[in-house]
C-alpha cells in the first residue's frame, strides 16, 4: 500500500502507467469502458481503439471494389469506430461490436455519399460502372477486340446512353482517387486484391528508361509500368490489361489517377501542367 | 465523303469539362468507336485542359467525324510553355533530353495520330487532335 502511494501523481494528472495496475492491453473491455466514461481516460480509449481497428480494416475491405483507396476508407472508419466508443452506453445490454459495427459502416458510406463522387450519382448508375468493369473484360475477351459502347449496351441491357453515363460517372467517381490503391501494403490495397498480379518482368524495362524523378515515386511499380507501357511502349489498353492481369477500366483507371498524382506532384514548380514528369 | 460535325462550348470552368467527355462519348456511340479508342480521346482532352489558363471565357470544341476518324479541335486559353512544347515533337526532343518525359506533349503524341497548335487572338490556342479509330 505503501509502495502504491508513492506512485501516486500530484492531482489532476493521471499515472501514465503503474507497474501495479493490471496492463492495459489485459484489461476488460468492460473494465475499459467504464474508464474512458467515468474517469475519462485516454489511454483506456485508445486501447480499446486499438483493440477494434481489425473490424475497422474488416469493414473497410467490403468496400474496396468500389475505387475509393482502402486506407482513406480504414481512416473514415476508425473516426465512426471513435464515435462509437465515445457514444457507447453499457447499461443498454449490447456488446460493443455489435453497436460499432452499423456506426463504422455509417462513417464509410457517408464518405462515399459526400465524397466519394464528385457528380451525385444515382445508385443504378454507379452499379452499372461496376457491371462495366466485368463486362468490358468479357467482352474483349470474347470479341478479341475492345468493345464498343453498342456491345457494352447489348451485353448489359441496358441504352447506349445509360453506359455513356455510368462510364463518365465512374470518371467523376474515380477523379478523387490521387494517391490510393495499389501503393499501400497488400493487406490494405484493394488493387492488389483485384489483381493478385504476378511477378512482372517488365518492371526492369521500366527503370531502364529511368523513372528518376521524384514524382515517379508516388507510383507504384505496376502504375509505373502501365504507364511505360501505354506512352511509351505504345500498347493499348486492351493490351496492357491482358498483361498485367486487371480489366480494361482498371487500366483507364490506374493511368488518370497516375497522371493526376504526377500533375499534383509538379504542380509547385509547373503550374497546373503535368510537364516535366521524367518518365 | 460524310462528314459528321458536333461543335460544343462551353464555360471555361472545371465543372463542365464532363460535358466535352460526354459529347465525345456520344460521338463514339454513334459511330462505333471501341472503348480503348475512346478512352484515349478523352484522357487526351482532359490532359490538354489541364493546362489551361481559365480567364472567364469559354471553351470551344468540334467533333469532326470522317469514317473511322475523328478530326477534334479545342480552343481555349492555354499555357504558352506548353504550347510551344508541343510544336516540338517528343521524338525530336528525346537526343536533347537526359531521360524519356511524361508530359502532355507525349500524352498527345502516344494517344493520339497527330495534333497541331496554333495561336488565336486574345492568348488563346487551338490544339486540332486527329485519331483513325481502330
Amino acid at each position: 500500500m505503501q509502495l502504491r502511494e508513492t506512485w501516486e501523481q500530484p492531482a489532476g494528472s493521471k499515472p501514465r502507467w503503474d507497474p501495479l495496475q493490471t496492463p492495459l492491453s489485459d484489461v476488460t473491455e468492460k473494465e475499459l469502458l467504464r474508464r474512458i466514461h467515468g474517469e475519462q481516460d485516454q489511454e483506456a480509449r485508445e486501447e480499446l481503439i486499438t483493440r477494434y481497428l481489425p473490424l475497422v480494416r474488416g469493414l473497410a475491405r467490403r468496400f474496396a471494389s468500389r475505387g475509393q483507396p482502402v486506407e482513406d476508407l480504414i481512416q473514415v472508419g476508425s473516426i465512426g469506430l471513435i464515435k462509437a466508443i465515445d457514444r457507447f452506453d453499457a447499461e443498454r445490454g449490447v456488446e460493443l461490436s455489435t453497436y460499432a459495427t452499423p456506426t463504422i459502416m455509417g462513417e464509410i458510406k457517408r464518405y462515399f455519399r459526400d465524397k466519394g463522387w464528385a457528380v451525385k450519382v444515382p445508385r443504378a448508375l454507379q452499379d452499372l460502372n461496376v457491371r462495366l468493369n466485368k463486362v468490358i473484360e468479357h467482352l474483349t475477351t470474347e470479341l478479341n477486340r475492345s468493345p464498343t459502347i453498342a456491345d457494352m449496351a447489348l451485353a448489359c441491357g441496358v441504352t447506349e446512353e445509360e453506359v455513356l453515363e455510368a462510364l463518365e460517372s465512374g470518371r467523376a467517381y474515380n477523379s478523387l482517387s490521387l494517391y490510393g490503391g495499389g501503393s499501400g501494403d497488400d493487406d490494405d490495397s484493394f488493387e492488389i486484391l483485384d489483381c493478385l498480379g504476378d511477378e512482372e518482368g517488365a518492371y526492369e524495362v521500366v527503370e531502364q528508361r529511368r523513372f528518376l524523378a521524384p514524382a515517379m515515386e508516388r507510383l507504384d511499380e505496376r502504375e509505373r509500368l502501365i504507364l511505360h507501357l501505354r506512352f511509351f511502349e505504345g500498347m493499348t489498353q486492351t493490351q496492357i490489361a491482358a498483361r498485367v492481369g486487371i480489366s480494361q477500366m482498371h487500366v483507364s483507371r490506374l493511368i488518370r489517377k497516375a497522371i493526376e498524382v504526377l500533375r499534383q506532384e509538379m504542380v509547385p514548380e509547373a503550374g497546373r501542367s503535368s510537364g516535366g514528369v521524367a518518365a | 465523303m460524310d462528314v459528321d460535325t458536333v461543335s460544343i462550348t462551353i464555360p471555361d470552368k472545371d465543372a463542365f469539362i464532363p460535358l466535352l467527355r460526354l459529347v465525345l462519348g456520344g460521338v463514339a456511340m454513334r459511330k462505333n468507336v471501341c472503348f480503348d479508342d475512346l478512352d484515349d480521346v478523352q484522357l487526351a482532352v482532359d490532359d490538354l485542359l489541364v493546362n489551361r489558363k481559365p480567364d472567364g471565357g469559354q471553351i470551344s470544341m468540334t467533333v469532326r467525324v470522317e469514317e473511322c476518324r475523328l478530326d477534334i479541335t479545342v480552343e481555349a486559353v492555354v499555357d504558352e510553355e506548353l504550347c510551344r512544347r508541343l510544336k516540338v515533337t517528343p521524338s525530336d526532343a528525346a537526343g536533347e533530353e537526359e531521360v524519356a518525359v511524361l508530359d502532355t506533349r507525349t500524352v498527345l503524341h502516344s494517344l493520339m495520330d497527330g495534333y497541331e497548335v496554333q495561336e488565336l487572338p486574345a492568348g488563346r490556342h487551338s490544339i486540332r487532335m486527329t485519331k483513325t479509330c481502330s
